[in-house]
């Protein structure tokens, strides 16, 4: 991290979620996070809802097959932050695919899931389908 | 609207934003930047590399760009300038491609009914 703006130039309520994460996960923000979260007006918040449009909007293309194709793009920009999220996100979704989709339960909520809350699947690990799918066991 | 309609105008929203909407930057740097051209040292160097090979961009790159007098919130919009504007010529000439492909399979017969 470069510039001092993005490790602490944040709003306390962002200040209060990064603090969250990182007690879930145990891990410092990403940087893409932090990005996204500084000023989100100038570019987190127009780039989010682009991005989810894209990532989790109507498709012909699943949720598994399009964050693949994020993960080629990552190797392409030789970002291996974004290869391991993509890939981690890919296999994810292709398994929660394979289990529910056909099943047409809870397909919903990839496709759903805010741009937020994809953020803490990238970063902390946390599927939130799987989740959904144990707390309504 | 359809989705791909959507899409666009998401992605112009993007782009509108950062090279319209108000910014710490002068929005004839924040363009010079999404376009990656006239610009001066050291911004150059820095805006140059964040488009085309964002892994090359070193500590002092930063430090030159500061060093020169732009804040650290200007030199956060430009960067954001730079890689928006190197993903929308990618994007643009990835949709170009793809909408010349579609003309080459119009009429064979092995067109398929869902090109994708």
């Amino acid at each position: 991290m470069r510039l001092n703006i993005l490790n602490s130039g944040y709003t306390f309520g962002t200040k209060v979620l990064f603090a969250f994460i990182h007690l879930v996960s145990r891990q410092p923000l990403p940087d893409a996070a932090r990005l996204v979260f500084y000023r989100p007006d100038f570019y987190g918040a127009p780039m989010g809802a682009f991005t989810h449009l894209v990532m989790r909007g109507p498709s012909a293309w699943s949720v598994g097959d399009r964050e693949l194709m994020a993960a080629f793009v990552s190797k392409m920009n030789a970002c291996a932050f974004c290869i391991g999220a993509h890939t981690a996100t890919a296999a994810m979704a292709y398994q929660d695919e394979a289990k529910y989709c056909k099943k047409g339960n809870y397909c919903f909520v990839w496709k759903a899931l805010p741009n937020s809350l994809a953020i803490s699947v990238y970063f902390c690990g946390v599927n939130p389908v799987k989740r959904l799918n144990s707390l309504m066991k | 609207m359809v989705i791909e309609d959507k899409k666009r105008t998401a992605h112009r929203a993007v782009v509108t934003r950062v090279l319209e909407g108000d910014g710490r930057a002068s929005r004839a740097a924040r363009r010079s930047a999404f376009e990656n051209a006239g610009l001066g040292e050291p911004l150059r160097t820095l805006i140059d590399k964040i488009a085309r090979q964002p892994t090359r961009v070193t500590d002092e790159d930063i430090a030159a760009v500061l060093a020169s007098g732009e804040s650290e919130d200007q030199i956060f919009e430009l960067v954001v300038c730079a890689a928006i504007g190197a993903a929308t010529r990618q994007y643009e000439s990835a949709l170009h491609a793809l909408e010349e492909a579609l003309i080459g399979t119009k009429g064979s017969e092995h067109a398929s009914e869902h090109p994708q």
